[in-house]
């Protein structure tokens, strides 16, 4: 009599159980692992990121620890490990996150809503648009970098271009730099960069205006996402969203925390704000 | 034992489904509170992504739309003439408190919004809108520095940007939690419902199979215990019979002995006392005879033996019988209605009818009553629903004031094997044969009664205009048929033997007595000369009767032959036996009889030899 009434009773009553539980919010935890990309060699990033971080701290109340990446997929790495609770991601792999570890997008900075990558060559090179540098020598950035491959790949496939059939050849740069410094020095003819990093290398003298010229930009796409671990306390999270909704570029002691990061303001972060970035994954990788 | 075993089997079974009911019941009942709740918090987010959300979102793009007029209204820069400097302001005092109240309408919009639905939510933001505005109107009342109307203008467009955000990502957040319960837990709670709904099924037609099954098997048990009840009856009257008939057959030669002797006692007598006390021997053992008939009739060995009769005549008979039957403790009134008919049947039938009613009435009063038996003429014509032919009837009721029979009871009385007498007491076959017994003389028998009101049978029987014979005492032959021819008598029983050769040798007969088959067939080889009459028993140990005499004629081919037994032609034709054209006295049987019969045999072999001659 008892067996039946585990059978037929009280595995049902379990399952329900089961199905009514949603899945447990973890503690807060002790200090949050911070980790960012390290987009640029020039300035080291934790001095970029410091102050964000020491704000962060302050306004949230929560211990945080900064923690530099080696490189793209070793951050994607920790972050699906845990042992990284919030990741400033690129476009790519946040949707890489996202797909291994549910990834919850927080905010994006004003200009990550609507970035472009850059089509750059040496000043000295005339030709005025892309499809007249077939054959020519290219170069993409980073192979894992949203910006410097995968939206600029994407781009090119759905004009009709396919890099490896119409560049005489085609390689991947270790860093938006490298492509710049390449492009300069005219190892190749033709190479494709973060428009924002293609800036501020202008801005501060780093490339020389004599040296490159700007082809040409991609279409806006949404590109970089500070990104939590889901498990992470919803009160956390609202926190954190708020402190960084809260930094403006109009508030002199916001500046010194924006200016670093190519930021005016940080804007609330959707997942369908990469359904682009997704598409593009999906049709570059399908080559 | 079995039977328990399956009883406590049954309650098992049910305990099971009992316990699988109330469990489907209440997953049904959790999953229906569960889908009731799911769906309300559907209809709370689609609430909130619709009403909250998505024009909390609109209004933010409206606030931004208008804060591009805000830099043409508050911060009109460009212009340097002062004359028109100063116009242009005095316009756009008026314009800018338009604007103002323009955006504080849709902030009340964006606040009253956020009460209804959100609390505190995007509070924060909320406030630096709030701020900003402030600030805003702060400017209306003085020219603000480049510096100012820039940062104003660029920190007022975040907010609204990121309010117009925060709305949308929370729209999208809602959406794909209601995505994720329908992708994940919407099928469960269907499949669970499912699953409840076909257990409920299963275990509906599960139960009915029990149910039907149990029936099955509770009326194939009870078919059975009947037909085994019937076949046990059937085994025990068969028994019976066979026993009552062998008893009846030596109790026949009992009968026949005693009756005889008798016969004997009273021709010799003077004495008056001696006679009347041999007549009395000679009834009782003629009741006796009845009895024996009875019994035969009971193992169905029973000759009928129809007569025309009085039933008045009858019954005063029986009376008693009767009262020895029904005992002290009930009065019998016997009520003879005048100017009966006679019927035409075997009286011992009859009275085998009356005193099965009579004794059934008997065992309907254990504290004693009444039983009264009557008699009258029903005239029936073809209107009469009794299911006989138009004509005159002798109507014999019988009536007692014992405890009735229920309705269903009074419907199966006349089926073979229904009792309602405890176990042992009633064959079942009382009521049926009664039944038999009146069918078979052309009449019907109907029964009425009420519980505690007694119960009444009615006998119809067809009246017979055939001149009635007296029951009790058969007249005797005359014993004018003595002889003086050899007779040989052969029969194993050495009572009836001696009462043969006695009774026999008192008309003159010469009477030779065999044991044996053998011993007789040496008295018809033998030197005494010729035998006239061979008179033998039929059942006899290793030669019988038939047998002896086809071997006795051809030694003695004159002599007359007359076979007698306890048993029945039918049944010695039955059991096999060739009886011929050889008479057959049926034993118990008085000697006037028997000599009767040897005066025919030898009467008509003389007329046969004569017209030979």
């Amino acid at each position: 009599m008892r067996t039946v009434v585990a059978r037929f009773v009280l595995l049902p009553l379990a399952l329900v159980a089961l199905a009514a539980c949603e899945q447990a919010a973890q503690q807060p935890p002790d200090t949050l692992v911070v980790s960012v990309l390290p987009d640029t060699s020039g300035d080291a990033p934790s001095s970029r990121f410091a102050p964000l971080v020491e704000y962060l701290q302050a306004a949230t109340g929560q211990p945080m620890r900064l923690v530099m990446a080696d490189d793209y997929s070793a951050l994607l790495q920790s972050f699906v490990d845990q042992d990284v609770h919030l990741a400033f991601f690129g476009g790519l792999t946040y949707v890489r996150a996202e797909e291994a570890a549910n990834a919850e997008p927080l905010v994006m900075r004003d200009v990550d809503v609507a970035f472009r990558s850059c089509y750059v060559t040496s000043a000295g090179d005339r030709r005025l648009f892309l499809e007249e540098f077939e054959g020519s020598t290219f170069t993409f950035g980073p192979e894992l970098s949203t910006s410097g491959h995968v939206m600029p790949r994407y781009f090119m496939q759905r004009s009709g271009i396919a890099p490896e059939d119409f560049f005489g050849a085609v390689r991947h740069s270790g860093s938006h730099e490298q492509t710049a410094t390449l492009v300069a020095t005219s190892a190749v003819e033709i190479g494709v960069m973060n428009c924002a990093l293609y800036d501020e290398m202008i801005e501060s003298g780093s490339l020389a205006e004599q040296d490159v010229r700007l082809l040409a930009k991609t279409p806006a796409y949404v590109n970089y996402v500070w990104t939590i671990q889901p498990a992470i306390d919803a009160g956390l999270k609202d926190a954190l969203v708020d402190a960084f909704l809260a930094l403006d570029i109009t508030i002199a002691e916001h500046e010194a925390i924006l200016r670093p990061l190519r930021a005016h303001v940080f804007l609330p972060a959707g997942r369908s704000d990469f359904d682009d970035v997704r598409r593009a994954v999906l049709e570059t990788s399908e080559e | 034992m079995p039977e328990k075993q399956s009883h406590s089997r049954t309650r098992e079974l049910f305990a099971y489904i009992y316990i699988m009911v109330t469990g489907v019941f209440v997953l049904a009942a959790v999953v229906l509170l569960s889908l009731f709740s799911i769906q309300d918090v559907e209809l709370d987010v689609h609430d909130r992504v619709t009403y909250f959300h998505l024009k909390s979102s609109a209004i933010a793009q409206e606030l931004r739309r208008e804060a591009r007029n805000l830099e043409h209204i508050f911060f009109p820069h460009e212009h340097t003439d002062n004359d028109s400097a100063h116009v242009l302001q005095m316009h756009a005092t008026v314009d800018q408190q338009v604007l103002l109240d323009s955006i504080e309408i849709n902030i009340g919009k964006l606040t009253e919004l956020q009460r209804q639905f959100g609390g505190n939510e995007f509070e924060a933001t909320l406030g630096r809108i709030e701020s900003r505005v402030d600030q805003l109107k702060e400017f209306a009342g003085r020219q603000p520095s480049q510096d100012e109307a820039d940062n104003f203008m660029r920190a007022f467009e975040h907010s609204m940007i990121q309010l117009a955000r925060l709305h949308t990502v929370a729209a999208e957040k809602a959406l794909a939690q209601l995505d994720h319960n329908g992708g994940r837990v919407r099928p469960f709670y269907v499949a669970l419902l499912a699953f409840a709904g076909t257990t409920i099924l299963i275990v509906a037609v599960t139960m009915r199979l029990v149910r039907s099954s149990i029936a099955r098997e509770d009326a194939a048990s009870n078919e059975l215990a009947r037909s085994r009840e019937q076949l046990h009856h059937i085994q025990k009257l068969d028994a019976l019979g066979q026993l009552v008939g062998g008893v009846a057959h030596d109790f026949n030669n009992l009968l026949t002995a005693i009756l005889g002797q008798t016969a004997q006692l009273l021709k010799r007598t003077d004495s008056e006392r001696s006679r009347r006390s041999l007549e009395q021997i000679q009834k009782a053992s003629n009741q006796a005879a009845d009895l024996t008939r009875q019994l035969l009739a009971f193992s169905r060995m029973q000759p009928v033996e129809p007569r025309v009769f009085d039933v008045n005549e009858l019954l005063r008979d029986m009376q008693s019988m009767l009262e020895r039957m029904i005992g002290e403790d009930i009065a019998l009134e016997m009520q003879p209605g005048s100017g009966l008919s006679s019927i035409e049947m075997d009286p011992t039938q009859l009275r085998q009818v009356v005193l099965n009613l009579a004794s059934n009435a008997r065992d309907a009063m254990p504290r004693g009553g009444s039983l009264k038996i009557g008699t009258g003429m029903r005239a029936l014509d073809a209107s009469d629903d009794s299911g006989l032919e138009p004509g005159d009837y002798v109507e014999i009721t019988v009536a007692d004031s014992g405890t009735g029979m229920t309705a269903p009871t009074l419907e199966r009385i006349f089926e073979p094997f229904f009792t309602t007498k405890p176990m042992g007491r009633g064959t079942g076959l009382g009521l049926s044969t009664v039944h038999g017994i009146v069918k078979a003389a052309g009449g019907s028998i109907k029964a009425s009664s009420q519980v505690g009101a007694g119960s009444q049978f009615s006998v119809l029987l067809p009246a017979s205009h055939k001149q009635s014979e007296a029951l009790a005492d058969k007249p005797a032959r005359q014993p004018s048929s003595s002889g003086t021819e050899t007779v040989l008598v052969v029969e194993d029983e050495q009572l009836i033997r001696s009462m043969l050769r006695e009774g026999l040798s008192q008309y003159g007969y010469n009477v030779l007595t065999a044991e044996s088959a053998d011993e007789g067939l040496d008295y018809c080889a033998g030197e005494n000369g010729d035998i006239d009459v061979l008179i033998s028993d039929v059942i006899m140990p290793k030669v019988n009767g038939a047998e002896f005499l086809d071997e006795a004629r051809r030694l003695q081919p004159a002599a007359a032959c007359i076979l007698m037994s306890g048993y029945t032609d039918t049944v010695l034709q039955d059991s096999g036996l060739e009886l011929g054209d050889i008479p057959l006295l049926q034993k118990p049987f008085e000697i006037d009889n028997l000599v009767q019969l040897i005066r025919e045999q030898l009467d008509s072999r003389l007329t046969t030899s004569g017209m030979d001659a």
